[in-house]
């Protein structure tokens, strides 16, 4: 099973980006888990901070 | 939505100009944005923001509630985007696709004579936009429409006439697909 399904049913809060997901919630979670998904939301961090610059890089297109 | 924002929404939607053009200056950006991820390659892009523009300034007048703005204005953005795709048929493959590609991603897009280049300007930028190019259009477009345009999932899903939970879960495998170029990439 994806870990994030995993974890949306354990703990029943829907993961978004690791901006939205508060301390709290990460610290409710086993170690062996939270680090994986420390890794799931490092990737999100890493798509979102691509978007952003990239829509950045547009807009002084103009 | 801010009361500034819906202010020129409603003075645009009245026939102000000013207010028109200030307020497609302001979507230009995330429009033309969305269409670079939503596109292969950078051919076409400002024809299809310029087409989209058009169309919000002919059709403002029509929009009921200026709240539903942004699902407004990207329900146009796809139609456009749509009838792009059936005029030009070397891309409506990407309309049927099920499954993403296992290629080398390295290999997909050749940016190197356009202006993706200069925006792509490192790998890893390079690896996200490539693994957006190759996901199927059904995850493609909640993705862009969520990272880009900042939709919530119901306004997702009223676009792309799903439930909720399919946007839920499309999400989720696109980003698990993207997270799995991301990891190729990084060399986990």
């Amino acid at each position: 099973m994806d870990i994030l399904q995993k974890v949306s049913q354990e703990y029943d809060f829907e993961l978004e980006f690791s901006n939205r997901l508060s301390y709290e919630a990460l610290c409710a979670i086993s170690p062996n888990i939270r680090s994986q998904i420390t890794d799931y939301l490092m990737k999100f961090y890493y798509i979102s901070k691509s978007i952003n610059k990239t829509k950045r890089k547009i807009a002084n297109q103009h | 939505m801010d009361e500034y924002k819906t202010n020129l929404i409603i003075r645009a939607k009245n026939g102000d100009n000013q207010a028109l053009e200030q307020l497609l200056k302001g979507e230009e950006t995330n429009i033309k944005t969305m269409i670079f991820y939503l596109k292969k390659n950078w051919e076409d892009i400002n024809d299809i923001v310029q087409n989209i523009l058009f169309k919000v300034s002919v059709k403002i007048k029509q929009l009921n509630n200026p709240n539903s703005f942004k699902s407004w204005l990207n329900q146009i953005v796809l139609n456009t985007y749509y009838d792009y795709l059936r005029k030009n048929k070397k891309y409506s493959k990407d309309l049927y696709l099920d499954e993403k590609n296992e290629t080398n991603y390295y290999n997909i897009a050749d940016y190197s004579t356009n202006p993706s280049q200069r925006i792509l300007d490192n790998e890893l930028d390079f690896v996200i936009k490539t693994s957006i190019d190759n996901l199927p259009i059904h995850y493609k477009i909640p993705i862009t429409l969520r990272e880009i345009q900042g939709l919530s999932y119901s306004e997702i899903s009223n676009i792309t006439k799903t439930t909720v939970g399919t946007v839920k879960s499309r999400i989720a495998r696109a980003r698990a697909l993207i997270k799995n170029d991301i990891d190729k990439y990084i060399g986990e």
